[in-house]
Order: C-alpha cells, then structure tokens, then sequence
C-alpha cells in the first residue's frame, strides 16, 4: 500500500506533521470482547500471508502479551540512543492454527466411532501438527494476583503512530514514512524488503512478517477509511464505546481534551521514548482488601507502582481526576469528562470521521477470493 | 583486489545446462578465489543499525571462489562458498536466508576498472554511476535484478528479464549458479563485477554481509573460431 504523500525524515528521528490522528482508549471500558481485533482481521488481514497477523489484539495485563514478552524485547530508546532489540519466531507469535473443521463437523462413520474419539473437539494445531503452547491473548483472564485479591484488566493495542517512530528510523531503506496530512506511519510495500529491522526496534511489537510475500506488514490505521471520512473499523465497531478518534491538534476533539485538558488519557510505556499517538484512559479497578476482608478504599487492587510503569508517572493524578469527576455526577452534578468518557451520542467519538462505511465506493467484488 | 583477474571461457554446449551448478562446462572453467570482508559498521544507514550491530560480528562467509563463462548473449556465473549452517528458505519470522549478489556497473560494457569511481561497491553505486544487481536467495521462486544509486536506494524489477538462478548445497558449501542477459560482450572485454553473500545463520542481509569493496576485472578469453 504505497502513498503518493510526501514524508518528512529527520535526522533526529523527530518527523513532523501537519495534524495529527490520534486515539484514545477507554480502559475502564474494554470489555476484551475482541471485536475490534475481528473488525480489523476480517477488513484487512485474511489470506495473502497475512493469517496470523492481528493488527489489533487486546491483552490481559499482567500477561506477556503478544508476541511472549512482548514489551521486554527491547527496541525503542534509551536516552535518545536506539535500543537492540530481539524478534521471536512464529510460534512465540501465534501461528494462524488450524481447527480441522473437517474433521469435526464433517467426518463420518457411525454413531459410536464418530462421537468417542478422542481429538473429537475444534482443537488448535500449529503448521507442524504439535499444539501451541503460545498465541495471542495466550493469557487471556490470568491477571495478577491470588484470590480475592487478584486483579487485572485488558489492553488493546494498535500502531501507535509515534511521532518519533523506532521503525521508521531504523529501516535502512526509508521503507517507512510518516505522513504529513496526519502523521500516521505506514510501511511502504514497494520499497520494503523484509529486513525486519523495523519489527526488532518497535518497542510495543507491533510491525508483524509476511512469509510469502517477504514483507513486514502492521495496523494502518484504516487510513483509506479515514481518507473517506469513515472511521476505523476497531473504532466504529467497539461495543465497548471506547475508542476515541480525532486529531490531537484540533481543540475541541475528544482527543485533546482528554490529553491535554484533563490529562487523563497517558502514553503506554512513555519509557520507550517513542511518543506514540495513542493514548490511554489508565482502569480504576477494583478497591482492594484487607486483612479482614474488608474493603481498603485506600487502595486499587491493582498495584499502583505497576500502573506507573505502564503508564508513567501521572497516572495517579488521573485515576484521581477520574474519581473525583465520578464522584461529582455521583453527588447529583455534572461532569463534562464523565460526559465525554460515557459517550452518550456513540457519533461523539467517531471525531470527523462520521461517514457510514457503507456509503464508501467500493471496488469490484472479487468472487474468486474465499 | 581490482588487479584479481577472473578467466571466462566461452564453451560449446548449449546455455541452459550452465544453469546446473554440478554441470560438467563448469568443471573445465578455470575458477579464481576471492576474498570477502564485513562491510563497514559506519555506513550501515541507520542508527538503529549501527547500535544493535555494534557488539556483534558479521561477513562470516570470507572467501568465494567464481568462475565465469560466456554463452550467446549470456553470462553465466557459478559461485561457491563454504557454509556448515545452510539456511535453505525464510521459515520463521526470525530466520534469515542464506543468499548471493554480483554488482556490474551500470555504465559497464568496455569500461576497465581503472575507469570507475573505486567507491562504488562500498556505496552502492552513485546518482551518476548506478549499478545493476544480480540477486539470488535460497528458497526464493526467482532471483531479481534489481539497480542501485547509493545505499539504500536498490529498486527491485518485478521482471527478471531473462535472470535465472540455480542453487545447491552440498558438502557443507553453496553453488551458485547466476546467468543472464550479457549483451555485447565479446573475447578481450573486461567486465568489472564486485560481489556480496549473506550468511543468513547469522542473521545477515541488507547491508549486514560479507563484500568485495572493489570490483574484479572479470576478463572474457577469446572464443574459439572467432575470425574478429
């Protein structure tokens, strides 16, 4: 998917844009239903190598994520300096596994030898036949903790769009640019080789490989979507109501305020030094116990000091900011956050992308594709 | 380097069995060692590059031996280099396959080597001297031609354009066979050729590998019966 759009590398690694797409995630409203990942796999990521490709995947955190370690495989920066990092093989990603279907739904004999057999289930086999013992989600509802105090939450993840993007510096081609119109990264398939440079320096492991095509492939943010005035499918499709689109740069977006007025919507992992352009509203979980069994309002269930390292230091403020706003729609008030993060009118969070999909020309139905 | 001279004969068997690299044409041609260095880490176009390669080495493969033959409007080259880890195909997300390059100069035909900029194969050629690539990969469908400005700038023809490759590994070494059109060469032409090859167990490619940083003067003998 090449761009006739101009892209603006720096030495720096710092690019610049004219506005710039953004996102916000509600994390005290994801369900971890995973519409959003079928919503993106079913648009863009079936068949021509791309099966095992989930350009969005939602995690449970604590968990490894996706691929195993995701987030401790290096990449990113270190005080400016570009960080080594490491790529798994297929199975620590989650191959596109097989059910047999056939087998199951289909196979035939009589009563007794069709029902008693043992691998008479949907059961997920890899390319060489064994079982997987990794994949996405693989840690699906772990968490952390021990009962009653254990404790998670999911996160859903995308191309961040960095404004000062790992991948994009390190491809030693200019395979991947930035666009100025919006600031979104993309990978140039034209240019790109499949070096893989770019997968090892994604911090948040977001940039997958393409076998056949010997090519690196990632979420693009449905920018033919967003050039039609429609939003992304993982947006529009979100049952959650959690998604949050707009440009950072445009006061009066959901995006801004949230960012940069109430300050409740935080970067993932600001350590990797990436700026990425989507953001997070961190959860407020549940209160914790104590000895007794008792409620500790005193404290999140979810230990704070892990929220800080996934969320940086502000984090408290904003679980505060976020309470005490609760609190005053609680107390019989109002609240313009609440309002925003509620999203009564589900169209508010679509930003300027309010077009009905349905509405955008389509290209000629290829019925020979499964 | 530049003074390495490689001999090619021009034998009379049909062009296609040259594709085989255990072809009895290749055991009569005379074959020339030459030897291979790590490209340089400063020249490796970015940082991240640069950084995440600094502790580690590369160019495993030091030395490859080439013979080179002339056939109709073809040149075909055989290489051959010792490799105890073979990587056959790309069969993970984090596994490299093992592959070869020849680089001409685009402008070559008559050109000697004294001629050229001595630079071009450490920069990939040059906005007014670009380079023409031969490129084989094990386990890929077809090799690619493809054409360099400068590092970084290798454009890739979707059209092989006549290129055929053949590959073999045995006896813990590679064989290489890389021929394609070669118009307008004739006995007495020097042909300045620089080459790459990629150890993919250890996880080269792009411009992490082994390299001639000057071209060879590859020599074409005087076909037999030739009255010119």
């Amino acid at each position: 998917m090449s761009s006739t759009s101009t892209s603006t590398r720096h030495p720096s690694g710092a690019v610049e844009a004219q506005n710039q797409f953004a996102m916000v995630f509600d994390l005290n409203k994801c369900l971890g239903c995973q519409t959003c990942s079928i919503a993106c796999k079913t648009q863009w990521t079936r068949g021509q190598g791309r099966d095992a490709m989930w350009w969005n995947i939602v995690n449970t955190l604590p968990g490894k994520g996706t691929p195993r370690d995701a987030f401790s495989l290096g990449g990113g920066y270190a005080d400016g300096e570009p960080l080594a990092g490491e790529l798994p093989g297929r199975k620590d990603w989650g191959e596109a596994w097989d059910y047999a279907h056939e087998r199951v739904f289909y196979r035939s004999g009589d009563a007794d030898t069709q029902w008693n057999q043992p691998d008479n289930y949907l059961k997920p086999m890899q390319r060489d036949g064994s079982a997987p013992h990794w994949g996405p989600n693989w840690e699906e509802d772990m968490g952390g903790g021990e009962y009653p105090h254990s404790y998670f939450f999911y996160l859903p993840l995308v191309c961040m769009n960095c404004a000062k993007p790992a991948c994009l510096e390190a491809c030693p081609r200019d395979s991947i640019y930035r666009r100025q119109e919006d600031g979104i990264v993309l990978i140039d398939e034209d240019r790109c080789h499949g070096y893989r440079f770019c997968m090892e320096a994604c911090p948040y492991k977001r940039i997958y490989f393409n076998e056949e095509r010997v090519i690196a492939q990632k979420c693009i943010s449905c920018y033919p979507r967003l050039e039609a005035g429609v939003a992304p499918a993982c947006v529009r499709q979100c049952p959650g109501r959690m998604r949050h689109v707009g440009f950072l740069n445009d006061p009066e977006s959901h995006i801004h305020k949230l960012v940069n007025q109430w300050r409740v919507a935080l970067p993932l992992r600001p350590d990797f030094e990436v700026a990425p352009r989507v953001y997070y509203v961190p959860p407020s979980l549940p209160t914790a116990f104590n000895e007794a069994g008792e409620f500790d309002e005193s404290r999140s269930r979810f230990p704070i000091e892990q929220l800080e390292d996934l969320f940086g230091p502000e984090v408290g403020a904003a679980l505060s900011t976020i309470e005490a706003e609760r609190q005053k729609v609680a107390d019989g008030g109002t609240s313009a956050l609440m309002d925003i993060l509620i999203a009564h009118n589900w169209q508010d969070l679509l930003g300027p992308f309010t077009k009905d999909p349905g509405a955008m020309a389509r290209p000629t139905a290829d019925k020979t594709r499964a | 380097m530049s003074d390495q001279v490689l001999a090619t004969d021009t034998l009379a068997t049909p062009a296609n069995s040259l594709l085989d690299p255990l072809a009895s044409a290749w055991q009569q041609a005379d074959e020339l060692g030459i030897e291979l260095i790590p490209t340089p880490l400063d020249k490796q176009p970015s940082a991240y590059i640069q950084t995440s390669w600094s502790d580690k080495t590369w160019g495993l493969i030091n030395q490859v031996f080439v013979k080179a033959v002339q056939a109709s409007d073809s040149l075909a080259v055989h290489l051959r280099w010792r490799c105890d880890t073979p990587v056959r195909n790309i069969h993970d997300i984090n596994v490299y396959a093992d592959a070869c390059a020849l680089m001409f100069p685009a402008s070559s035909g008559n050109a000697a080597v004294s001629s050229l900029n001595p630079d071009l194969p450490q920069s990939m050629g040059s906005e007014s001297s670009p380079v023409n690539l031969w490129y084989w990969r094990a386990g890929a469908v077809a090799p690619l031609i493809g054409e360099a400005k400068g590092i970084g700038t290798v454009t890739r023809e979707s059209d092989a354009n006549g290129l055929q490759a053949s590959g073999l590994w045995q006896a813990e070494e590679w064989q290489v066979v890389l021929m394609g059109p070669m118009p307008g060469l004739m006995g007495g032409d020097t042909l300045p050729v620089a080459f790459a090859v990629w150890a993919g167990s250890h996880a080269e490619r792009a411009g992490i590998k082994s390299f001639t940083p000057t071209f060879c003067d590859l020599r074409l003998s005087t076909p037999a019966g030739d009255a010119g």
